[in-house]
């Protein structure tokens, strides 16, 4: 009842649906389970709007399966996916003009002592701020955790531009959030222990 | 009748607590790792914990445990290294090991700072198979290290201010170390009896600024 | 490289150590890089938090495999297999699921024995009239068979009237409506399946069992009439006694049911011999049990994980205790609850990287038990051999326990338990599947009451 398709490593599946092996279905279920929630995430990050989310999102996956027999899969399949949902935003950006450079005008001017999910909130609502290539570089490296190499190759810039995005996208988080930080205090400890 | 207790069973296998939620001692070992061993020689922090990716990885290292030590499994690749003490984060890098290396971390104070040096141990091919490593965390002075072993000559060891050596590989058993002024040629300290073992690493630390020095003797087997 | 820099990569990448000793001396000297370097870490474990509660919507997923034109059912099965995980791993169900499965365990086996108890009592009856059955085939030349014609009659008349005589004790004890009705009913009950012929012999069987009774109803009016003769032709009658035992078709158990006597006779034991204070305390003691009380230690030999804990758990006693319902001398049901420790080792992936996890918690357990004792084989000894088999749940996941043992009587319901049992655990994580098997020896004390 519960195949296990954990075993299987990411070009396994991808090749599996790449050669239309009988499989492939299922292969594309398992990527999905295990890139949904990633991609949704990164979306979500870069559109900062729920619908629009979600309709990049879905545009991301449809466009890897009909699209996997001419790709190649050159480094992580993670990678290409992201690749995938960045020129869907960037596409869907365009058409929209969403996307707005950092003024002072939607800085915001007053922060309460926030709760965790508020200051998450914010930093949402902070990052929705930051011009396009910042927010990109910043959402791949902290909410997705790739190394600046991957970034590289996802945003055809080298690693150099990519440490600078993030060191700028971090400051202007920095300076939009300022106001919420009066509080230094951390404990991390309670929550990494609860994340286990 | 068979197919409801294979429900059943099916039933109990998945609404179960999952094991890993389990309240109890437990260890989490890396698949692919490297192996690291972890000094403090901290004096702010009596112990602390080491964890990376969420997962700990040494419950307590203790201040001065000069006892001998295991090195622990930790994730290869790049990791998170952090520090916790009393439940407080005291230092959060990232570090890059290498599968099946070796490597030593040694958590210091540094004219009234933390600071702290991650060093690989790389075995240098050598019949012998115990090591001795020096290190000078002083921020006054570099020191002298002098070895006296069963050779006829003693070895010299030249280390500066916040340097350290390479790994030097040496006969088991008992040596003397004397630690010289090399400015001064005065013996600042000396240690009689100090026994290598068979694949073991006797790290030299010594510490201190222009009044006051400690040196600890820290050991670490290879597995 | 500037402050600034030297924070960003101390987050980002570390620093040697040259660098991040620059880096700790400016922190410990200038407030507002201290206040940077906290934003900075706050920064990055608040993404690392909200990242986790981010999950892909569920229409979009049914868009995109509709879109794609993935198979419903493969869909399906994803939908199937995304959302129950879900469902059955929230704290409700887990602690709902928790209480049916206690409910079940304690439900199953009361169905189970209440069933069993008509079914004995039924069976019992059953038996009765079989043996009564069988009695009175064995004595054809008393009872003839149905199949006897007309030239018999005679020899029947002949039979019937030393039947009349004999059975004095039958006419005076047994309800006759009852037992007719009863006999019929069961007879009917039993063989209403069977093959016209049988059935046709059966039904002749049943009118020369009415016949029969009947006469002895006769026969006691006349035997109560008659009784002033009797005294005074004793020894004729004692003659006719001695006859009676002779030919009375029934034995002690084939009485039970017609002296309407409803005591479970399971476990018959043997009269002692000599008086001293156990058998004088046995003998206090109901002649026979249906409950039994089973309390065992358990002591691990070999484990399979064979896991080695650097700080382990501190120690804790590992038990059992069962409660029995006896169905019958063979066959107990019962429930069992213990405690006892399993070790683990399973992979597990957190953030990306592959952690194999190893531990050795003490599981409490709840379980359901069969016991089977071959009393037939070991009647006389004072060790009897039993099988015992146990499914339960523990609060990670099913368990099942097969244990080989004897009881040794210390005294009619106390008995020693020793015995080596095999334990099979199986869990789940991330969707594999695991087990614990475990090779214990166990011992304790069997009460019986």
């Amino acid at each position: 009842m519960f195949e296990n398709w954990g075993k299987y490593s990411d070009t396994e599946l991808f090749t599996m649906i790449h050669d239309n092996h009988s499989n492939k279905d299922k292969a594309f279920a398992e990527i999905y389970h295990r890139y949904s929630d990633k991609i949704f995430s990164y979306c979500l990050k870069i559109l900062g709007n729920y619908d629009d989310a979600k309709d990049i999102f879905q545009e991301t996956f449809i466009k890897f399966y009909n699209k996997i027999q001419e790709t190649k899969l050159s480094g992580s399949l993670s990678g290409l996916l992201f690749t995938f949902a960045r020129n869907e935003s960037l596409n869907y950006s365009k058409k929209k003009n969403r996307f707005v450079e950092l003024k002072e005008k939607y800085l915001p001017k007053y922060f309460d002592n926030l709760e965790s999910g508020e200051m998450i909130e914010m930093l949402a609502r902070a990052l929705d701020l930051l011009p396009f290539i910042q927010k990109e570089a910043f959402v791949l490296r902290h909410y997705q955790g790739l190394s600046y190499e991957e970034i590289s190759k996802i945003c055809f810039v080298d690693q150099a531009t990519v440490r600078n995005r993030v060191k700028r996208a971090i400051q202007s988080l920095q300076n939009i959030l300022k106001p919420i930080f009066e509080e230094p205090q951390i404990n991390t400890k309670k929550k990494v222990r609860k994340d286990e | 009748m068979y197919k409801n207790i294979a429900l059943l069973f099916l039933f109990l296998l998945i609404s179960c607590e999952c094991p890993p939620q389990i309240d109890t001692s437990k260890e989490i070992i890396p698949n692919e790792h490297s192996y690291c061993i972890f000094f403090n020689i901290n004096s702010d922090y009596k112990v602390f914990s080491v964890n990376s990716n969420k997962i700990e990885i040494v419950n307590s290292v203790n201040f001065a445990n000069t006892s001998n030590k295991n090195y622990y499994k930790f994730p290869d690749n790049y990791a998170n290294l952090l520090l916790f003490s009393n439940n407080i984060p005291i230092f959060n890098t990232l570090i890059y090991t290498q599968k099946s290396h070796y490597y030593t971390f040694f958590f210091y104070k540094f004219e009234e700072h933390s600071s702290y040096l991650f060093v690989e141990d790389a075995f240098p091919d050598s019949l012998q198979n115990s090591y001795i490593r020096f290190l000078n965390f002083n921020s006054n002075q570099s020191v002298n290290f002098e070895i006296a072993s069963s050779l006829p000559q003693p070895i010299d060891v030249f280390v500066n201010m916040n340097d350290y050596t390479k790994l030097i590989p040496m006969l088991e058993g008992n040596i003397a170390i004397s630690i010289i002024n090399p400015a001064s040629q005065n013996l600042i300290a000396k240690y009689d009896n100090i026994n290598l073992k068979q694949n073991s690493i006797t790290n030299i630390v010594y510490t201190g600024d222009s009044t006051n020095y400690n040196v600890y003797i820290l050991k670490s087997n290879k597995q | 490289m500037n402050r600034e820099d030297l924070l960003f990569d101390y987050f980002e990448n570390g620093l040697d150590p040259y660098e991040e000793d620059i880096l700790f001396q400016q922190l410990n000297i200038d407030e507002s890089l201290r206040k940077q370097f906290y934003q900075q870490m706050k920064i990055r474990l608040l993404t690392r938090e909200d990242t986790m509660h981010i999950k892909a919507p569920f229409e979009a997923t049914q868009n995109i495999f509709n879109t794609i034109g993935i198979s419903k059912k493969v869909f399906q099965t994803q939908k199937f297999q995304r959302n129950f995980l879900t469902f059955i791993q929230s704290k409700k169900v887990r602690i709902s699921s928790a209480l049916i499965v206690i409910a079940l365990l304690i439900a199953l086996p009361a169905f189970y024995l209440i069933e069993n108890y008509a079914a004995n009592k039924f069976n019992s009856s059953n038996a009765n009239i079989e043996t009564s059955a069988n009695s009175l085939s064995k004595n054809e030349q008393n009872y003839p068979t149905v199949s006897s014609n007309e030239d018999n009659t005679s020899e029947n008349n002949a039979s019937h009237s030393t039947l009349n005589q004999s059975n004095s004790f039958l006419a005076q004890t047994a309800n006759t409506a009852i037992l007719l009705n009863s006999l019929e009913d069961k007879l009917n009950s039993i063989y209403s399946k069977k093959l016209n012929k049988i059935n046709s012999v059966y039904t002749n069987k049943l009118k020369q069992l009415q016949n029969l009774l009947s006469n002895n109803q006769n026969n006691l009016a006349t035997n109560l009439n008659n009784s002033n003769n009797d005294l005074l032709n004793l020894s004729n009658n004692t003659d006719r006694e001695i006859q009676s035992t002779a030919n009375l078709p029934f034995n002690q158990r084939s009485n039970n049911i017609l002296m309407n006597n409803k005591q479970n006779n399971y476990f018959n034991y043997r009269e002692p011999v000599a008086i001293d204070l156990f058998s004088l305390i046995s003998d206090l003691l109901p002649k026979s049990y249906l409950l039994e009380l089973n309390l065992t230690g358990i002591n691990s030999n070999y484990a399979y994980p064979n896991v080695a804990l650097n700080n382990s758990s501190p120690i804790q006693y590992t038990y059992n205790i069962t409660a029995y319902y006896a169905i019958n001398e063979n066959h107990k049901l019962g429930v069992s609850y213990g405690k006892e420790q399993f070790p683990q080792q399973f992979n597990r992936n957190i953030d990306g990287k592959n952690y194999q996890q190893i531990q050795n918690p003490y599981l409490n357990y709840y379980g359901v038990d069969y016991k089977y004792i071959p009393t037939e084989i070991f009647s006389q000894s004072y060790v009897l051999p039993y099988i015992n088999l146990l499914g339960g749940a523990t609060t990670v996941g099913p368990l099942a326990k097969l244990q080989l043992g004897g009881e040794i009587s210390i005294f009619k319901r106390l008995a020693l338990t020793v015995g080596i049992e095999n334990s099979l655990l199986f869990y789940n994580v991330d969707n594999i599947i695991y087990s614990t098997n475990k090779v214990n020896f166990v011992y304790g004390i069997n009460l019986k009451f």
